[in-house]
């Protein structure tokens, strides 16, 4: 089977979808995931733009109705928690490898 | 003060603006016949940046553009017929419309599609244009008037005079054509180059 065209996440897709557990329009996206990564990761505008019209494309993203007339806020979808836990699980083998375990036995 | 200039390639056009206001000119307005408009500013810790999304329909015209003025992002020009969008900003140290490799490749992409349907338009006109006509391989042959180049004297000046703005007509567009068609293959390439660059 064809890989998707957005797997393995890249860390924007990554932190965007993990940050869209809960309803957030863009710019908050992007606070809450500097806050998330402790600083490290800042999406900027045309990437934050970009990013979400891609995840809206393949609905990992849904948007969500609200008060707010202007912007516009979105959710993970439950195809986008089934892929988060896909990558949970790969990253987790990954981790695992770090760890000292040689990739044969368990995981 | 106005400025006249013709870009196609959308990184020179934003080096340039952004020289302009280092120099202490802000753009203020982009007309789409190239006429830029610049007004002094003595506020030159400001970046502009361009950037390209082509087909943004009304309502996602807005968001888009909400999007980026909650970043802090001004527009320059209100709306855009062509795909290009102006930003201005204070520099922060955030100052790149783009903080990954992935949505630096798409623009990039986007940007070559433009330049790709241009190129193809432009050489569609081309063939139309020189289709049975081989006004813009000689230009002597771009004066229709008859009998034109047997006539002598004042007869000769007046006809000649009289059929040259005409003569053009028939014989720049073509060129004009030819030019833009190679200007858009070039820029692909260069895009194409700017995505290899990215990827190395």
């Amino acid at each position: 089977m064809k890989k998707h065209k957005l797997l393995p996440l890249s860390e924007t897709m990554h932190y965007i979808l993990l940050a869209l557990r809960e309803p957030l329009h863009g710019y908050a996206m992007m606070q809450k995931i500097e806050e998330m990564s402790a600083g490290s990761v800042r999406i900027a505008a045309g990437t934050m733009y970009g990013a979400i019209e891609n995840l809206l494309k393949y609905h990992w993203i849904s948007p969500v109705e609200t008060q707010d007339t202007r912007r516009k806020v979105y959710q993970t979808t439950a195809e986008g928690l089934q892929i988060l836990a896909a990558e949970q699980q790969r990253l987790q083998r990954i981790l695992s490898l770090y760890e000292g375990a040689d990739g044969y036995d368990k995981v | 003060m106005i400025k006249f200039k013709i870009f196609f390639n959308i990184e020179k056009e934003e080096q340039w603006l952004n020289h302009m206001l280092s120099n202490g000119w802000i753009c203020t307005n982009v007309n789409s016949a190239g006429l830029y408009t610049f007004n002094p500013t003595t506020d030159v810790e400001q970046i502009i940046r361009i950037d390209f999304q082509q087909d943004l329909r009304n309502e996602e015209q807005a968001n888009y553009k909400q999007l980026y003025e909650d970043y802090g992002w001004r527009a320059i020009k209100e709306k855009s017929y062509d795909g290009t969008y102006y930003w201005l900003k204070r520099k922060d140290g955030h100052d790149e419309l783009f903080s990954d490799n992935d949505s630096q490749i798409a623009k990039y992409k986007r940007l070559m599609k433009h330049a790709c349907s241009w190129a193809v338009l432009s050489f569609i006109w081309l063939l139309c244009l020189s289709d049975n006509h081989s006004y813009f391989l000689n230009i002597k042959d771009a004066y229709l008037t008859p009998g034109l180049w047997d006539k002598e004297g004042l007869a000769f000046l007046f006809s000649f005079l009289f059929e040259t703005p005409f003569a053009f007509m028939r014989f720049i567009p073509p060129w004009l054509f030819l030019a833009t068609c190679c200007i858009y293959v070039f820029l692909y390439f260069r895009y194409r180059k700017s995505i290899e660059q990215i990827l190395q």
